[in-house]
């Protein structure tokens, strides 16, 4: 039987529902909606059950799927930043990436290796960028999605997602930082020569000093590149707006990651960062 | 990236080389299926001229048959009466006929669908050659007797054409 499909995405403060149809050369997102959720309803972890209050996000979710009419539609999820840990990896050669990510990340990991959900992005020159959750985390956001009625695809990581999309934008020449932003935590990835050099996830803290601490990790990841020196910024994410206005207020050379056109949607294209899952 | 807990079936190297060769034997397959098609609307058509050609011919051979019929018919019916009017008997036949002021010049016997006789006769006398006329009309071996043109200087030759009835007539 044929299901319509749409992109759920979760963060601590809101759900957000898209449809996604087949377009020319891929997706195409549409309809986009959001709903604010309870506070401490969802607290996005990598070690505990994030779902805190399940019964109020399914009942927001519930409310956008009825808003919507996509009940019983196949859900790709979208989890927030801040539960995964992220490493850049260099597999050797004949070595399956996969396997060699389990390899290198088991050992480090603050729960038992067989609750370790892992995959890999494949990157420019045969490296990848491997990604570990705990799988009671995936399983709590699945369950979720379940109740309301969805069948559940795929599962990604918003900030794989939007990484994904800003190297698909073009990957970044000399030094380009890309700084992907979730509502608990945001992800840097740092680009030399058109390749990437350094990936980091960092907790946020909202409040006035956040752009001269965004600012500082920024150049540190920068420099980790070999190249801290005024860099290429790209933002997308919750608050990519202001804050891409309060580092230009510093003389860096901060930009939007991208610009909606033709789309009306609830909020600042710039302030979705799976945005480009539609790409 | 997919980190759902139940995932799908992943497709490997080996999968993928799999899936390349079969789309390159469908698609091999595709371009024989279309060449055995453009080939088969070429035999039908050769089949087709084949067939025309062979109606020709059939056409042609039935009308060979036929006027092969034909010829082997009057063949055939000059062959039988040959061998019932044969030559010696038409003679011996007209000679019995002939009165004794009467004689033959000239005889011309046509085998076709009957034997035709055409005989040159010099008389020296009317009444001979009216009595000539007379037993070949009364003759049951001749028909048609028809006296041809006449040339009566002293003595009288002309030609009578008449048809050799043979003995079965």
């Amino acid at each position: 039987m044929w299901r319509s499909r749409v992109l759920l995405a979760f963060d601590a403060g809101s759900l957000c529902l898209a449809g996604v149809s087949r377009a020319l050369g891929g997706r195409r997102l549409g309809g986009l909606r959001r709903a604010a959720l309870p506070e401490r309803a969802l607290a996005p972890s990598p070690l505990e059950h994030n779902v805190r209050d399940p019964a109020a996000v399914g009942a927001v979710l519930s409310r956008l799927l009825t808003e919507t009419g996509k009940q019983g539609a196949t859900a790709t999820l979208i989890l927030p930043d801040g539960i995964a840990r992220v490493a850049l990896l260099a597999p050797p050669p004949g070595v399956a990436p996969l396997a060699y990510a389990r390899f290198r990340l088991a050992g480090s990991l603050p729960f038992p290796a067989a609750e370790a959900i892992v995959d890999v992005l494949p990157l420019e020159g045969g490296r990848v960028l491997a990604v570990v959750v705990r799988r009671l985390v995936v399983e709590g956001y699945e369950a979720v999605a379940r109740a309301a009625g969805l069948g559940v695809g795929r599962v990604e990581l918003a900030p794989i997602v939007g990484f994904e999309s800003l190297r698909r934008l073009g990957p970044g020449n000399n030094c380009v930082v890309d700084v992907i932003l979730g509502d608990v935590a945001y992800s840097l990835a740092a680009w030399k020569d058109a390749a990437v050099c350094v990936f980091r996830t960092r907790r946020r803290d909202p409040g006035a000093a956040e752009a001269g601490q965004l600012r500082q990790e920024i150049l540190r990841t920068a420099t980790l590149a070999g190249d801290g020196v005024a860099p290429r910024m790209r933002l997308v994410g919750p608050g990519a707006g202001a804050l891409v206005l309060a580092l230009r207020r510093y003389g860096d050379a901060a930009e939007p990651g991208w610009h909606a056109s033709g789309e009306t949607l609830p909020v600042d294209a710039v302030e979705v960062p799976w945005l480009g899952f539609g790409l | 990236m997919d980190l759902q807990t139940q995932p799908r079936p992943r497709s490997g190297p080996a999968d993928r080389w799999l899936f390349a060769v079969a789309t390159l034997v469908l698609l091999v397959a595709c371009a024989g299926a279309w060449r055995a098609r453009a080939e088969a609307a070429a035999a039908r058509a050769s089949l087709a001229l084949v067939d025309a050609e062979r109606r020709q011919g059939d056409d042609l051979l039935r009308s060979l048959e036929g006027r092969g019929a034909g010829e082997a018919g009057r063949l055939a019916g000059r062959v039988a009466l040959n061998a019932e009017a044969p030559l010696h008997r038409i003679l011996a036949e007209l000679t019995r006929l002939m009165p004794e002021d009467v004689r033959l010049r000239s005889l011309d016997v046509r085998y076709a669908e009957e034997a035709n006789v055409a005989a040159q006769v010099e008389a020296r006398s009317v009444a001979a050659w009216d009595a000539l006329l007379e037993g070949l009309v009364a003759s049951k071996w001749f028909g048609s007797v028809a006296p041809g043109p006449e040339l009566r200087e002293g003595e009288m030759r002309g030609e009578v054409r008449m048809v050799f009835r043979g003995a079965g007539s």
